[in-house]
């Protein structure tokens, strides 16, 4: 579903991203950790097509975003790591319009519109304008727009921060029971027991190099670890001299 | 002292280190705005000193003392620039104080901090004052140091003038600041940013109107065909007040005390001016205390208060363009709606309206009277419609791609292409740019009087002008975008603005200068027929048909292979 392969990225001198190879499956819920700066945003931007890979390659349900960027974009939805939207229009009709750039039927677009209202519990400010929202509104915004026309692929970036405990677990049981119907989620996070809750499996990046990917049980062998904790798992991987390559 | 130091040097520092790395863009930028900006110092000096030349020096007219003349015209001319540029400082202080002091990002970080709140408000009161006042000593020290030229004046006046300009800056930088203060310690931030934006743009508009209203082109008439009493009775009416509790009529009399046109109110306007000072801005440093930190509170409490604010549906925008293509209409609705909602965009309306009215109003008062003048004017006319297509085209048009801000990831992650994004945006803004261009051309042409091949011609190149002027801002748009701003109007004014600009007004010279010939010898066969060559009208079309197709896909091409190449 997912297949990065052999991708680079250099900001001026600074690798940013070093030869990331990656797939991720069908309906699998794949988590993306690593400390500040390791390469997370800007691998997730790569793949929604923000920044260009200066090597390498991303292919979404097999759709090459070199070649098929169009087709590839209508099968995904990404919800960046600050939910920056329309202010000046109402929340519904930013779905709205979400909802035409995907090319969605009108009668469509409101029975979805009804579904991710209650599905994220929207209603009591959907018609009120945007520039009003406070962070967690907007971001629960964003998300109700990524499920409006049923990606194959969610592509998120720390979907979390702003959020209230409430609609933290909301969000992860939304996200949960996505993927159990078969989409694919990549979701990029620094909060280790959501990743841990939630993820099928986890890849561990820093300094751009994919240091690890696989279950909790696959990350222990790597780092060396008896111990189960994603924490302790995360901290070894990510030691400044002990990246595993 | 260190904490005001760390404060100030912040902002210098951050412009420097902009430099340390710098981009190719970046040079290219600081050469032209360089170049841009001596030029325009060095124009404007000699401008205003060819301008009080002429009127010290004219040439003589029967029945009028001209010294008499001259000297009243001085004053007139230098009250008008004081008052206009201290109106000016009021205005912008305003605009400029807010921002400082309400609205800028580093406020939270740096009320948090232990600096005493004077000293806060004392630094950024300084910012602000030199963010609004800078382009006002640009423009204002060359027209002084023409009129200490223009009267031969000494090494004292220049400096005296760089002095007092200090005191006539900081009475409005302190007034505005007091205004703002009061303002936001009852109204939300926000509203408040957005009314002032409306009400500069009414200002803006109200200073067209306002110098198209004086008609200045009457006294040329005067001068030349009345007699002195009528002639001065004429002045009178263009007489500027001089209100004696105004700090610009201080500045006034004391510039004219420097270049001895006045005698004897030295010394008074000069403490008026030094008090005015010291006390506005004491003023505005002891109300700080009461109202600064509060009204800040404030501006952030009704950060929220907004989200109480319902809006109706614009379904009849939505069901108009119900035969555009579904996803171009998700983006034209969105526009036209931000458009409407946002007052720091619609109310930029109000500076085309009045662009509008003085056009028509000048044209009306062009005095052709024989078929040949106003075919000529109509000629000329075509440039003139065509600048304030450009105009329009760089407030409107141009920002088209900046305004997604940083919603940008919307569009770009969305199946629209950049392709039909932008070719979308052209369509979109396409019809109302032909329907203002034609507007103009048809009515000025109708108000001159001109024939049919002249009706034709006109409207047959604002036609292209506005197919090419509104691909060139679309493109262009899109390769300079500008995703961060905090008001919209700062994306016509950058860098990118400025190179619309420019091209636009080579492609409008171009176009006349290429259609001239076949124009030309037009009229040279209704004079002597026969005489009509069709190697000139075919050349000229092709050429035109040319330099269209540049302008036109050309800036489209480079746009969509910038913005597709683009990294967010």
């Amino acid at each position: 579903m997912i297949e990065i392969s052999h991708l680079v990225k250099d900001f001026g001198r600074v690798r940013a991203v070093n030869d990331l190879t990656l797939t991720v499956g069908r309906g699998e819920f794949f988590g993306f950790l690593g400390p500040n700066g390791a390469g997370k945003t800007t691998t997730i931007k790569m793949m929604a097509g923000l920044l260009r890979p200066n090597a390498g390659s991303i292919r979404l349900s097999g759709l090459s975003l070199d070649g098929d960027a169009t087709a590839a974009r209508r099968i995904c939805a990404y919800i960046p790591d600050k939910p920056f939207i329309y202010e000046k229009l109402t929340g519904r009709e930013f779905l709205r319009f979400i909802g035409h750039l995907w090319d969605m039927d009108r009668k469509e677009i409101e029975k979805k519109i009804e579904m991710v209202k209650d599905l994220f519990s929207i209603g009591g400010w959907i018609d009120d304008l945007i520039e009003g929202y406070s962070h967690g509104m907007k971001q629960k915004t964003v998300m109700a727009q990524a499920l409006l026309h049923d990606p194959q692929i969610i592509i998120v970036d720390e979907p979390m921060v702003g959020l209230d405990p409430r609609s933290i677990r909301l969000v992860g049981e939304i996200f949960t029971d996505l993927s159990r119907k078969g989409t694919t989620i990549f979701m990029s996070t620094h909060t280790l027991t959501h990743a841990e809750e939630m993820c099928h499996r986890i890849g561990i990046i820093n300094r751009g190099v994919l240091v690890a990917a696989g279950s909790i049980d696959e990350l222990m062998t790597v780092a060396h670890t008896a111990n189960r904790e994603l924490e302790e798992i995360f901290f070894t991987l990510t030691e400044e001299d002990g990246a595993v390559r | 002292m260190n904490q005001l130091v760390a404060l100030w040097g912040e902002k210098i520092r951050s412009t420097l280190n902009d430099f340390r790395n710098p981009t190719r863009e970046k040079v290219l930028r600081v050469i032209f705005f360089g170049i841009g900006g001596i030029t325009f110092i060095v124009f404007d000096y000699i401008f205003f000193y060819r301008i009080l030349n002429l009127l010290l020096n004219p040439q003589p007219v029967v029945g009028l003392d001209i010294a008499l003349v001259g000297s009243i015209l001085v004053d007139q001319l230098m009250t008008m620039i004081n008052l206009t540029l201290f109106s000016v400082l009021v205005f912008s202080n305003i605009i400029a104080s807010l921002s400082a002091l309400y609205l800028s990002r580093d406020l939270d970080l740096l009320i948090s901090s232990p600096i005493p709140r004077t000293r806060l408000f004392a630094a950024k009161f300084a910012q602000s004052t030199v963010n609004s006042s800078y382009m006002v000593v640009i423009f204002g020290l060359p027209i002084y140091f023409a009129l200490g030229r223009a009267f031969g004046a000494g090494a004292g006046f220049y400096a005296g003038t760089v002095f007092l300009l200090i005191p006539f800056i900081l009475i409005p930088a302190a007034t505005g600041t007091l205004l703002t203060m009061l303002l936001l310690r009852f109204f939300p931030a926000k509203r408040t940013h957005q009314v002032l934006t409306v009400l500069s743009m009414v200002f803006a508009g109200g200073i067209i109107f306002f110098f198209r209203y004086l008609r200045p082109e009457s006294l040329y008439e005067d001068i030349t065909t009345l007699s002195q009493p009528v002639f001065l009775m004429a002045l009178e009416e263009l007489r500027v007040p001089k209100y004696p509790f105004l700090p610009s009529t201080w500045f006034s009399h004391l510039i004219n005390s420097m270049v001895g046109q006045e005698s004897g109110v030295f010394v008074q306007n000069l403490l008026l001016l030094i008090a005015g000072a010291v006390l506005s801005v004491g003023a505005a440093i002891a109300v700080s205390r009461f109202v600064y930190f509060p009204g800040f509170s404030k501006s952030s409490e009704s950060r929220d208060r907004a989200r109480t604010h319902r809006v109706g549906g614009f379904t009849l925008v939505d069901r108009i363009f119900s035969f555009v293509d579904p996803r171009r209409r998700a983006v034209l609705v969105k526009d036209i709606k931000t458009l409407f909602r946002d007052p720091t965009q619609w109310s930029q309306l109000f500076l085309l309206a009045a662009l509008i009215v003085m056009y028509l109003f000048s044209i009306k008062s062009i005095p052709a009277t024989t078929d040949f003048l106003k075919d000529i004017t109509a000629f000329l006319n075509l440039g003139l419609t065509g600048f304030v297509v450009a105009a329009l085209a760089v407030r409107f048009i141009f920002p088209t791609t900046s305004i997604e801000g940083q919603a940008y990831w919307i569009v770009f992650t969305s199946p629209l292409s950049i392709r039909e994004f932008l070719w979308g945006k052209f369509f979109i803004y396409l019809v109302p740019v032909i329907l203002l261009g034609e507007f103009l051309i048809v009515a000025s042409n109708i108000l001159l009087g001109v024939e049919p091949f002249m009706m034709v011609l006109s409207t047959v190149t604002v036609f292209l002008f506005a197919l090419s002027l509104t691909a060139l801002g679309v493109g262009l748009g899109a390769v300079y975008p500008r995703f961060f701003y905090e008001n919209v109007a700062q994306i016509a004014a950058g860098f990118g603005g400025i190179i619309y600009m420019i091209i636009g007004l080579i492609y409008i010279g171009l176009s006349i200068v290429i259609e001239a010939r076949p124009v030309y010898v037009y009229f040279r066969e209704q004079m002597v027929p026969g005489t009509y060559e069709y190697t000139s009208f075919i050349v000229s079309t092709l050429l035109l048909i040319a330099l269209n197709c540049a302008v036109f896909f050309i800036p489209m091409r480079l746009g969509v292979r910038r913005l597709s190449r683009m990294e967010f």
